[in-house]
């Protein structure tokens, strides 16, 4: 590719991929004033921080922005977490053990991957309802997991396969049984991959609306990305409420993409080749 | 930390567990996979089949737990229906213009990624991964700023060039409505896409480029003798994934026209069914007929276009 095509795409390019986060950002810091005034501008001027800190220090009946940013971070956290250690457990026994029904299992856990999640988001309501789960951090936790489950015991299984086993054997030999070569030896060589893993999984969850939408409506549960979408439709002319909403709740994720883009990347590839 | 732990494991103290009854070492495959196991089938498989049971039964409203078989009369209500109809219409125009969107962005973007120098690249990538991560509805958030015709940058733009005199308002028209969402929609998917096609680059061999470039093959003949075929596995994932993505739209379309009947998709239907019109089985029938559209979908790309390249 000639040096000045390379230069033109690669500015329009950039331009696509932060161009909107930019402007949310500056509708974000302008006053209402520049935004009603229907006269195009680039740069918010003067620059106000009045939105978030309103958005911050909303209070409204025991419903923060605060308190469901908290909601929002517990929620992808633990979902990570539970799926991590699961995936990891099933991931080890997939690469490296031989059992009876073990393509079976393997199927029917990877088998879902591209399974999409409004698939089974009716019956799954009515079974969450009928364990009373609805509206709580356990039923909107659960379904998170399933939701990420497959993927991530993916990413584990392709992860433990691609290392070398001569590890794991001297291991045997000197006699460690499975569980002591899982937890000693095995455990600090999977770090990477364990890593990929839950960032991708981190940042499928923190993004979930349609699970937190059905499940925790309204509750004590209710998510960032469920609160949003009512600041769009209930108070539509406060734009810079919304970008300021919009723009603290893609910070977590931006953070972990900008410091963890590799690991990032290499979890994406792998999941990737599953479909 | 690896010599530590193998050491360790040397001990001697070990031993004693090489005394364990093998039943242990029958079960502790299946203990591992327990979890995973129990969550898949609790919460996808078994609600899975419940669907199909359930799409197929109606609940007699006297005596819970008693199911009437009804055959495939939700299914019927659901294809007749014509809002569902529409969605369909709208989901597939998504489905055409993502599909079309993904391919032009996603190729030019991964080619440019391939062609700048490794230093630079992982900075790049990271600015090129970002909209992957923003979830889905701050994106529609980040595109209706854009769109908005009071104080939105599109108008902005086009009226400080004195391309258009007034601030239109863009979700007026069916098509363009249908056409902005999309855009919002690429921004997120192409990402994941980008990355895919980029790792299908790199592992063409750059000596088939050169041998060809010797040859006197023209840059364009090249792309299409030589990085087209060879880049179909990456092309079907990234189809695929585009087709599942963009069958599934849900998040954008929600907030930047909500459940507006010219904009709406399947999927946006099946919810309204679910949960407006309490209408659970036609719900499930409708999130099944979606479902098996994209598990048509993807088999017919993975059939056509995936096939394992040898060089």
């Amino acid at each position: 590719m000639r040096r000045g095509i390379r230069i033109v795409l690669g500015i329009l390019i950039i331009f696509w991929s932060l161009a909107p986060i930019y402007w949310a950002l500056v509708v974000s810091l302008a006053t209402p004033l520049q935004v009603d005034i229907a006269k195009p501008f680039f740069f918010p001027h003067p620059i106000t921080l009045r939105y978030f800190t309103l958005l911050l220090s909303w209070n409204a009946t025991s419903r923060s922005f605060l308190r469901i940013g908290l909601n929002s971070i517990i929620e992808a956290a633990m979902t990570t977490l539970l799926t991590v250690i699961i995936a990891t457990m099933a991931g080890y026994a997939f690469a490296r053990l031989r059992f009876r029904g073990q393509t079976l299992f393997f199927y029917l856990i990877v088998g879902t991957i591209s399974l999409p999640a409004y698939a089974v988001i009716v019956p799954l309501f009515q079974m969450m309802s009928q364990l009373n789960l609805v509206g709580t951090y356990s039923g909107v936790i659960l379904v998170e997991i399933s939701a990420a489950l497959p993927l991530a015991t993916w990413l584990m299984r392709s992860y433990i396969a691609s290392l070398p086993t001569s590890i794991e054997e001297a291991a045997r030999i000197d006699g460690a049984n499975l569980v002591a070569t899982l937890r000693q030896v095995i455990l600090p060589l999977i770090g990477p991959g364990m890593a990929s893993t839950t960032i991708v999984v981190f940042l499928m969850t923190w993004s979930q609306f349609i699970i937190p939408l059905t499940f925790a409506p309204a509750s004590h549960a209710e998510s960032l990305t469920v609160l949003i979408t009512q600041f769009v439709t209930k108070d539509a002319v406060d734009y810079g409420l919304q970008a300021a909403a919009g723009i603290l709740a893609l910070i977590p994720a931006a953070i972990l993409v900008v410091r963890y883009n590799r690991r990032l990347v290499s979890g994406l590839l792998t999941g990737a080749v599953t479909s | 930390m690896e010599t530590r732990t193998i050491t360790q494991g040397a001990r001697p103290v070990r031993g004693k567990q090489r005394a364990r009854p093998l039943w242990r070492k029958f079960f502790t495959p299946y203990l591992l996979v327990l979890p995973a196991v129990a969550v898949i089938f609790g919460l996808v498989i078994y609600p899975l089949m419940f669907s199909v049971f359930s799409s197929l039964h109606v609940d007699d409203l006297l005596y819970a737990g008693i199911h009437t078989y009804i055959g495939l009369k939700n299914y019927r209500q659901v294809l007749l229906d014509p809002s569902f109809q529409i969605a369909v219409r709208n989901t597939l125009v998504y489905f055409v213009l993502a599909t079309i969107g993904v391919l032009i962005i996603g190729l030019t973007i991964s080619s440019w990624l391939h062609s700048i120098d490794l230093k630079w690249r992982g900075l790049f990538l990271t600015i090129v991964i970002l909209p992957w991560a923003v979830p889905g509805v701050v994106t529609g958030l980040l595109w209706s700023f854009i769109y908005n015709p009071t104080s939105g940058i599109l108008d902005g733009v086009l009226r400080s060039m004195h391309l258009i005199s007034q601030n239109i308002v863009w979700f007026c028209h069916t098509s363009m409505s249908l056409v902005l969402i999309t855009v919002a929609l690429l921004w997120q998917i192409v990402p994941l896409s980008s990355v895919i096609l980029l790792a299908g680059l790199e592992s063409i061999p750059p000596t088939l480029y050169e041998a060809a470039t010797v040859d006197g093959c023209s840059a364009v003949r090249r792309f299409f003798g030589i990085t087209v075929p060879l880049l179909r596995p990456s092309l079907a994932i990234v189809l695929v994934q585009t087709a599942v993505l963009s069958i599934g739209i849900f998040d954008q379309v929600y907030v930047l026209t909500g459940y507006d009947p010219s904009t709406k998709s399947a999927v946006i239907q099946t919810y309204l069914y679910a949960f407006q019109n309490l209408n659970f089985g036609q719900g499930i029938s409708a999130a099944l007929l979606i479902t098996l559209g994209i598990t048509v979908i993807g088999y017919l790309y993975l059939r056509l276009i995936y096939r394992e390249v040898a060089y």
